[in-house]
């Protein structure tokens, strides 16, 4: 963040108010979907659970016990995926690029779907698709490593082909299982963050957390990737090594998301195009942003998705397909800026 | 003039293809050398290999001074500004917790902007950026890194003759002010002219001299498999035509 004259000076005090305008986004929406789900809860009841928090009854545990925990869940799904969808799409210079490019959700459900259909306990199942993620993810990064400036390409073709494996053996699965586990398998693939509790938030949020300190002395790598691999390390940087942190970052965000949530599609594409026009491309200022515009629209997505087939609910990744090809498509069809 | 790159005995190899082994190389400060030679003849991997960005199969190149590489045609992402460009390429040398640049780099920066000419585009997107303020937002930003050696892959390609001259001229007067310039370049007029030292890569030999001694017919004839005239214009300067 440099500027020359006073004028761009400007420029960057805008963006770093768009920043605190997302942040407002984010907090007003999580505020707001309080009063979304199957039972309806007035703005007093709510205003007043959330002043008496010791208080009991059933508004209390609704707001307390379910509400909040399921809002707080989904802003760091959509934080997590917005930041390592904006990681990624820097690094390998492609608007096209999602967090689960990286093979992570692929891994994880293929692990998660095994976990399942072996009758593993579901407090397990997010760890075993942690775990399943992260393995997929650290086998595409080192079948990416290696040499300038075809690694990239690689990469992609690697964490394609890698998920193309593993959802086949997810079909396997599914067809071998019996049909009780094959629902919760299938409701499972399709993303939600319905009945999640404290502790689901606790283990997404260290998780979360680490692969975000991890991120920050990457910055100015990301920085610099953007420019080109050739560029970069005309520089002086060790582009593989830098490549293989930011894969390692991402993957460890984006695994936290899916072992959480499932796979929730098009928040780690969608959130960094919304957050770039705002603030433009540099990372100091775009991964913030990402990680604000994406929880602000899982927060919002799941508050619909929750009330909009009251009191069933419709999963959270099938809400978001709806909003996000279309949204894919129009971004495949223009021209867009990294 | 003091040497800011030695490499000795470099080699490098794709595959069973040996591009050139054996090779000695000063970049001097101060100086600035066209590289010139046939394609394929492994210009860019002898620059590339002086910038430490590909290891030599065998060889060892000692830097007295920081290089920065700058490869052909590198383009830049639209919304990137010369200033932003150079910030971003300062931060990789600052510790990471800093975000902001300090008074010691905005000065590298700001000068590095102004030896380049580009004080007024300094804050104009790539996108309203011509190809040849381009290239020069490039080398600003090697500048304000603090390189000592600027290894440059074909600065004048895709450049108008306006252009070209524009950026050498840059270039040698940062050769003047002391940094050591190697660039690779096909027009031979252009390196005749503006060069101080001509490097030819031919064969896997590499043959250093004063413009006028490389740039004959003699030398050039055989590394190119073309026969040249060489002319010299009311100035003096060196014409290259090929026959």
């Amino acid at each position: 963040m440099i500027a020359f004259r006073a004028g761009s000076e400007n420029a960057t005090r805008t963006k770093v108010w768009w920043l605190f305008a997302l942040g407002a986004l984010a907090l007003g929406s999580g505020v707001l979907s309080l009063a979304a789900g199957s039972v309806g809860l007035s703005p007093d009841s709510i205003v007043r659970v959330l002043v008496h928090p010791s208080a009991s009854g059933l508004a209390h545990t609704l707001v307390w016990d379910i509400r909040v925990p399921r809002i707080l869940i989904g802003a760091c799904v959509g934080a997590g995926l917005g930041v390592a969808g904006a990681m990624l799409q820097a690094m390998f210079r492609n608007p096209l690029v999602d967090p689960y490019i990286t093979g992570v959700s692929a891994g994880a459900a293929l692990t998660a779907t095994a976990a399942i259909a072996l009758g593993a306990s579901f407090v397990l199942v997010p760890a075993v698709a942690f775990a399943g993620g992260l393995a997929c993810a650290a086998a595409v990064a080192l079948f990416g490593s290696g040499d300038l400036p075809s690694g990239n390409l690689r990469l992609v073709l690697g964490g394609i082909a890698l998920s193309s494996l593993c959802a086949a053996m997810v079909t396997i699965v599914l067809l071998r299982s019996g049909s009780t586990d094959a629902l919760t398998i299938l409701s499972w693939l399709a993303g939600g963050i319905s009945g999640r509790s404290w502790s689901d938030f606790g283990w997404t949020l260290a998780y979360l957390a680490a692969g975000l300190l991890l991120t920050l002395p990457l910055l100015s790598s990301l920085n610099v990737l953007r420019l080109g691999v050739d560029a970069a390390a005309g520089f002086g940087l060790r582009v593989g090594r830098a490549r293989l942190g930011v894969m390692a970052a991402a993957a460890l965000i984006a695994a936290a998301c899916v072992a959480v949530s499932g796979i929730v599609g098009f928040v780690g594409l969608m959130a960094p195009h919304g957050a770039r026009k705002l603030v433009g491309g540099d990372a100091a200022l775009l991964l913030p942003a990402s990680a604000l515009v994406g929880a602000a629209v899982v927060i919002v997505a799941d508050a619909i998705a929750r009330s909009i087939l009251a009191p069933g609910e419709l999963p959270l990744g099938v809400l978001l397909a709806f909003v996000g090809v279309p949204f894919f498509l129009i971004i495949a069809r223009r021209p867009v800026s990294l | 003039m003091s040497v800011a790159l030695l490499g000795r005995g470099l080699a490098v190899a794709y595959g069973t293809r040996r591009v050139f082994a054996g090779l000695d190389v000063r970049v001097e400060s101060g100086c600035l050398t066209a590289l010139i030679g046939p394609n394929g003849a492994g210009k860019s991997s002898l620059l590339r290999v002086l910038a430490g960005v590909q290891a030599p199969a065998s060889g060892v190149v000692e830097r007295h001074a920081r290089a920065a590489l700058i490869a052909t045609a590198q383009s830049l992402p639209p919304d990137v500004t010369p200033a932003q460009l150079a910030g971003y390429l300062v931060a990789l040398r600052a510790p990471w917790w800093r975000l902001h640049r300090n008074v010691q780099e905005r000065t590298a920066i700001v000068a590095a902007l102004e030896q380049t000419g580009l004080s007024d585009r300094a804050d104009d997107p790539a996108e309203h950026l011509s190809t040849g303020e381009l290239q020069r937002a490039w080398i600003a930003a090697a500048l304000a890194t603090g390189a000592g050696a600027l290894l440059i892959d074909e600065p004048t390609t895709h450049l108008d003759v306006r252009y070209q001259l524009e950026v050498l001229r840059v270039l040698r007067a940062l050769a003047r002010a002391g940094h050591a310039v190697l660039v690779a370049i096909h027009d031979l007029t252009l390196a005749a002219r503006f060069a101080d030292a001509v490097a030819l890569l031919a064969g896997g030999v590499l043959e250093v001299g004063a413009p006028e001694s490389v740039i004959a017919p003699q030398t050039l004839a055989p590394a190119f498999g073309v026969d040249v005239e060489i002319q010299r214009d009311a100035e003096g300067n060196i014409i290259c035509t090929p026959r």
